[in-house]
């Protein structure tokens, strides 16, 4: 499913975050990855990062979108 | 070299991907000229390309968008609007104040205006479309007269018809007549172009009067709210341009083309035509506005515009008196005028707050659903075997 | 005692099994921003009483993730072992102090007082030496160390200050009071018969 940019900024921001915070990265880190956003970005890209996106439907039901 | 015919049936394959306009655009212009295979779809993939980029994503303030890309060219607009432009002869609104007009849903225009095209047999022929501007063109007994009067002594009052008038407008005596033969209390005396009207009974000069009045505003022929007829070559055709605007009766006359006809009265295309037809209006007047200004708006914000006027089925003002002031939600009204009123009456009626628009979590400091701010994430919990994958490793 | 919660896991606590996770944070709990956030074992609460034990996760829901934290917040069911003085309820403790006005008893980790009035149907009167409260008639005395069978007439938790949590307590009711009162009326009940 093809994420819209605001999903994309935001996924990438949470993940980010997550990172700075201490989380396991889910990737193989090169010796120029330290910046988390670039972790994250990479993270995104090769589709680990283990986040759902719930997308509310007009008739309030929850859609599930796989990342 | 492809073939039309491969073209076309490359097209349809994409009937899924691009609205159905683009792709007859395509069309035609790819018969315009000769195409290798990969052209097509090098052609082809740009296409999408833009027509993807072009697509609004979910999320985006649509809303605050239109509202800009309307409100910064009606900021160029004041500064030099309020001088009325012509069409032939006749004044019609425009620029910022017009734009107000529409937007305010007001239920008559400052200057109603008809364009009513004709059927093809009417336009081409001069003679033929004067005959229909004449029947649409209201026409009083005033409108004829070259003076009245009244007669005291004789008790009556003598109507003098302006000959000139009478030929101009092909009215002959006797329709005259027969419109002051209906009028109830007095009998009627011809001489020449001099028709006298006299009372039945003995009259004071007042009642006198007052009848005089009452002879003028008879009304002999053409549409009501007509006032006046510009018959203009347009092309090759003859189109009649109004000053008033009734479109229910003027779609009645022969010879009329009600598939163009138009009025530049919003509310009267909702009441004849339906909520479809006052949303398209609604569009057109303000693009037509924008555009008689030199400015550029891309017609899916006004669409915006339109769609929030004529959501409910009818045209609604933009504003405190329609869609602002209808909102839901208690802040969402009290946050764009008279405050205090909203906020009170909803405490008196004990209205409930779900916080779900902009404005409102705005008020109370919450994120905004919108953009990022929508976007609800759930972690998966598929991180827990990682780590041990990762020990594993 | 089951109990619905939103519990917020750590990013630094990804990768890790969530219910294990999630049964630490609950149990011991961490900082976050000056607040506390889980270690619900030892704690008194107004509602609940004092938490004894977490002793089962039962459900762990997805976990949300809010703008501007990166944990993953996860509504979790879970259950726990509570303790919460109830009114009329009959509890064995054991005497930790005497006073003029009253003994002061302790059940579980609860302190609470008999007044003096509450110990027996006899007049008491306080002596200063020996710490104790002793009736005037029948020479029953009361002092640190006795167990004693009472029922909670009053009770007032405070979990901000353990001080003010207050449980009154009475003895003056048949099959109330220090154990040995409790075997002599017994004995002298069926002697009488």
């Amino acid at each position: 499913m093809k994420l819209t940019k605001y999903e994309k900024a935001r996924i990438i921001g949470a993940r980010a975050l997550q990172l700075s915070m201490g989380a396991p990265p889910l990737i193989r880190l090169s010796k120029d990855m330290h910046e988390p956003i670039t972790i994250a970005i990479e993270e995104l890209n090769r589709g680990v990062i283990p986040i759902t996106v719930y997308r509310r439907m007009p008739e309030k039901k929850l859609l599930g979108e796989e990342e | 070299m492809l073939t039309k015919e491969e073209i076309d049936a490359r097209l349809e394959e994409l009937k899924d991907r691009l609205p159905e306009s683009i792709l007859k655009e395509l069309r035609e212009e790819l018969h315009k000229v000769k195409l290798t295979e990969e052209a097509l779809e090098s052609i082809i993939d740009e296409v999408l390309k833009r027509y993807e980029y072009a697509k609004v994503e979910p999320g985006e303030a649509v809303g605050v968008v239109a509202a800009q890309s309307m409100g910064e060219p009606s900021t160029q607009m004041t500064m030099r609007t309020f001088h009325y432009a012509g069409v032939a002869e006749l004044n019609v609104t425009l620029g910022l104040p017009r734009i107000i007009e529409i937007v305010d849903a007001r239920k008559k225009p400052s200057t109603p205006m008809m364009t009513i095209y004709l059927e093809e047999e009417y336009a081409r022929d001069r003679e033929k479309a004067e005959q229909v501007a004449r029947e649409i063109e209201t026409l009083y007994l005033e409108d004829l007269l070259e003076k009245s009067e009244i007669d005291i002594v004789h008790q009556r009052v003598n109507l003098y018809l302006d000959e000139y008038e009478m030929r101009r407008r092909k009215v002959e005596m006797e329709e005259v007549l027969k419109k002051l033969g209906s009028v109830k209390g007095v009998s009627v005396e011809a001489e020449d172009n001099v028709v006298s009207v006299v009372p039945e009974k003995t009259a004071t000069i007042k009642e006198l009067r007052k009848l005089e009045n009452r002879l003028k505003g008879i009304h002999l022929r053409g549409i009501k709210d007509i006032r006046r007829v510009v018959l203009r070559r347009e092309g090759d055709e003859y189109v009649i341009y109004t000053e008033g605007s009734n479109l229910k009766d003027v779609l009645r006359i022969e010879g009329v083309d009600i598939t163009r006809t138009k009025t530049n009265d919003i509310t009267e295309i909702q009441r004849v035509l339906g909520i479809e037809a006052g949303r398209n209006a609604i569009i057109n007047e303000i693009l037509d506005t924008l555009n008689e200004q030199g400015l550029q708006v891309d017609v899916r914000h006004l669409m915006l515009v339109a769609d929030m006027m004529a959501v409910d089925g009818t045209i609604k003002a933009i504003g405190r008196h329609g869609v602002s002031g209808e909102k839901a939600s208690v802040l969402a009204r009290a946050a764009f005028e008279i405050t205090v009123d909203h906020l009170l009456h909803a405490a008196v009626a004990g209205e409930y707050e779900e916080l779900e628009g902009i404005v409102e979590n705005v008020i109370v400091g919450r994120p905004v659903k919108l953009g990022t701010g929508m976007v609800e994430l759930v972690m998966r919990r598929e991180l827990e075997e990682a780590k041990e994958a990762r020990e594993a490793e | 005692m089951v109990v619905k919660e939103l519990v917020r896991v750590p990013p630094d606590r990804f990768g890790t099994k969530l219910e294990e996770t999630i049964m630490d944070i609950l149990k011991r709990g961490y900082e976050y921003r000056g607040r506390q956030e889980g270690g619900y074992e030892g704690k008194l609460q107004p509602e609940l009483g004092t938490i004894l034990a977490v002793t089962k996760v039962l459900d762990i829901e997805e976990g949300r993730v809010i703008p501007g934290d990166g944990a993953a917040y996860h509504p979790t069911t879970f259950e726990m072992l509570v303790f919460k003085p109830e009114l009329h309820e009959i509890v064995d403790a054991e005497v930790v102090e005497v006073r003029e006005f009253g003994a002061f008893v302790r059940f579980a980790h609860f302190d609470g007082l008999v007044h003096v009035s509450q110990l027996t149907d006899d007049f008491i009167v306080y002596d200063k030496k020996r710490g104790a409260l002793i009736g005037k008639e029948t020479r029953r005395v009361l002092e640190p160390g006795d167990r004693v069978r009472a029922r909670i007439v009053a009770v007032s938790l405070d979990p901000e200050k353990v001080t003010n949590t207050k449980i009154n307590l009475t003895m003056r009711q048949p099959g109330l009071g220090k154990f040995e009162w409790i075997e002599e009326d017994k004995k002298k009940k069926e002697k009488g018969e």
